[in-house]
């Protein structure tokens, strides 16, 4: 009865730590999955077809237009790389907030022809012409690269400029990070000092990278750096406190946890490489927001793999188990298309707050997505808007058909 | 154990498989085996009982094992703590038993998503799910008997 009891509180224990989510239980879960193998392959080859692999055929081009359209727009329209060096588009594979750090997924080696290693320490991370920060150090195999971000005290400063009018005077300032306080939005935030004139920015006026190359600095010119934040209190009888003298602080243009892609500095004709490993849905688990694949680590699946159906996207790998591993249906944050009929692409996440100001999808608008190593890939349509945003209508894979598990 | 979690996967990959072809309003039949374990399971032995039915359901549905361990385990020892007081050998009793099984499972389960966000799947597959009891009833008793000598 004793033994009971004590096994009665692991089990309770256990149960607490699935709960909540604990990486090492829930691929511990997974450990079952095998003993469904068996009957799922004769069940799986009897299911009905899919009536959605018309559609999929149909959109697989607009989706492949509307990845190429992002992707050209987070390279950006200013080269974010010096002389000699170019950009390539690269997965963000995770985030450390704590560190203020990005994970970025790296080409490997020298580049071809290039006679230098392909991502060299301090190489420019950007995404849509806003300088995120800097490659801090590249992993032992050299296929991920930590990127330092901006707003770090103790990453170098930035030389930058801003302009009241085009074609005027530009202002020259240093800017660097600070962690102002104790409090979280009081960390890693960006100030602008050093300024060769007393004239002060207005709210709003944005910062860019200025050519110091004569000083034997690289960093590329016209890259925006952020936009001058409110100087406080406006002052009994108008006006505002004179800020000459003081740092002046920098909101940021973009959150840069919730980019999956960026343009990292490279050596021209370097390039990515992919794993990709074919599977089979599991036809005889149900589930409404994840599905299960019938490899795991042993195939070398990683968590963060996406799996496609041809040019559907499937979902992206969440949980891994030896033999097996589950996979999220969600789009990744910040890596769903909207697609109007006209040909418009805006990157919106499904929840409101994600959107533009001033935008709205549209009833039958396209769903795309896609990775670097996967392309443009259909998700859904928009089957109407309710009060949290849209109400997706998302295209089924065919368990009947391989997938494929693709990874950096 | 090993043979509440094979019945259990078997009979949950046929409901999923049936669902493709049906619908999703279809019986689900877990609840007969959690009733049969809730009614002549070992009281002593019950949380592995909990924990074969609920990994094997979770599995299956691809959510946390341990949310539908917590519902299962919640469902079995309501019923087993009325045992004596339902006919155990007769249809009407198992009917019962799984009855109430069924709506302590859902109630768990809507507590846990409602204060967790953990989605389990519950709901009117699992109390129609009851029903199949009554054809199966002599497989109850049978089985039932088999448990108390062996366990």
């Amino acid at each position: 009865m004793g033994k009971n009891r004590w096994a009665g509180g692991a089990v309770a224990i256990a149960c607490v730590l699935s709960l909540i989510g604990v990486g090492p239980v829930r691929s511990a879960e997974e450990w079952l999955a095998p003993a469904l193998i068996p009957l799922d392959g004769l069940l799986t080859d009897l299911l009905p077809a899919q009536e959605d692999r018309e559609w999929i055929d149909t959109l697989a081009e607009p989706a492949a237009r509307a990845f190429h359209a992002h992707g050209k727009a987070v390279l950006g329209t200013v080269l974010a790389a010096a002389t000699g060096r170019t950009t390539l588009l690269v997965p963000v594979l995770g985030a450390d907030a704590e560190k203020h750090e990005l994970l970025l997924a790296a080409p490997q080696g020298e580049a071809a022809g290039a006679g230098s290693a392909a991502v060299e320490p301090g190489a420019v991370v950007s995404c849509r012409g806003v300088l995120l920060g800097f490659v801090r150090e590249l992993s032992a195999d050299g296929l991920r690269a930590s990127v330092s971000l901006l707003g770090l005290p103790s990453l170098r400063p930035v030389a930058a400029q801003w302009c009241a009018a085009p074609g005027g005077r530009a202002v020259e300032v240093l800017v660097s990070g600070s962690n102002a306080g104790p409090t979280e939005s009081q960390r890693h935030t960006l100030h602008m000092g050093s300024a060769s004139s007393r004239v002060v920015p207005v709210p709003g006026q944005l910062v860019s990278t200025r050519d110091v190359s004569a000083l034997g600095d690289h960093l590329p010119a016209g890259l925006l750096l952020g936009a001058v934040g409110d100087r406080g209190t406006e002052l009994h009888g108008g006006g505002w406190m004179d800020a000459g003298g003081t740092e002046t602080p920098l909101v940021p243009l973009l959150d840069p946890y919730s980019q999956p892609l960026a343009a990292l500095e490279v050596a021209p004709g370097s390039a990515l490489t992919a794993r990709a490993t074919t599977a089979r849905l599991s036809g005889s688990t149900a589930g409404a927001t994840r599905l299960r694949l019938d490899v795991g680590s042993r195939r070398g699946v990683q968590r963060g793999d996406w799996v496609v159906q041809g040019h559907l996207f499937v979902g992206v790998v969440d949980v891994v188990a030896p033999f097996s591993s589950l996979l999220s249906v969600d789009v990744p944050r910040g890596a769903l298309l909207v697609m109007s009929q006209a040909g418009e692409v805006v990157a919106a996440d499904e929840a409101r707050e994600s959107w533009p100001s001033d935008w709205e999808p549209a009833r039958g608008d396209l769903l795309a997505t896609g990775s670097v190593f996967t392309g443009g890939l259909v998700a859904g349509r928009v089957a109407g808007l309710d009060g949290d945003g849209i109400v997706a209508q998302r295209l089924r894979p065919d368990p009947r058909l391989d997938v494929t598990v693709i990874g950096p | 154990m090993i043979g509440l979690i094979l019945i259990t996967l078997g009979l949950g990959q046929l409901h999923a498989f049936s669902v493709a072809w049906v619908g999703a309003w279809l019986p689900d039949p877990f609840i007969v085996v959690a009733a049969y374990a809730a009614l002549f399971w070992p009281a002593a032995s019950l949380p592995f009982a909990a924990l074969a039915l609920g990994w094997s359901r979770g599995v299956l549905h691809t959510e946390s094992a341990g949310a539908h361990v917590l519902c299962v385990w919640l469902a079995l020892a309501l019923v087993a703590s009325q045992r004596e007081a339902f006919e155990r050998d007769k249809p009407s009793g198992q009917l019962f038993a799984a009855l109430l099984a069924a709506l302590a499972f859902c109630g768990s389960a809507w507590v846990l998503r409602a204060s967790f966000g953990t989605p389990v799947t519950a709901g009117l597959p699992l109390l129609v799910g009851a029903l199949c009891v009554l054809p199966c009833a002599g497989l109850l008793r049978r089985a039932g008997r088999t448990a108390r000598r062996r366990l």
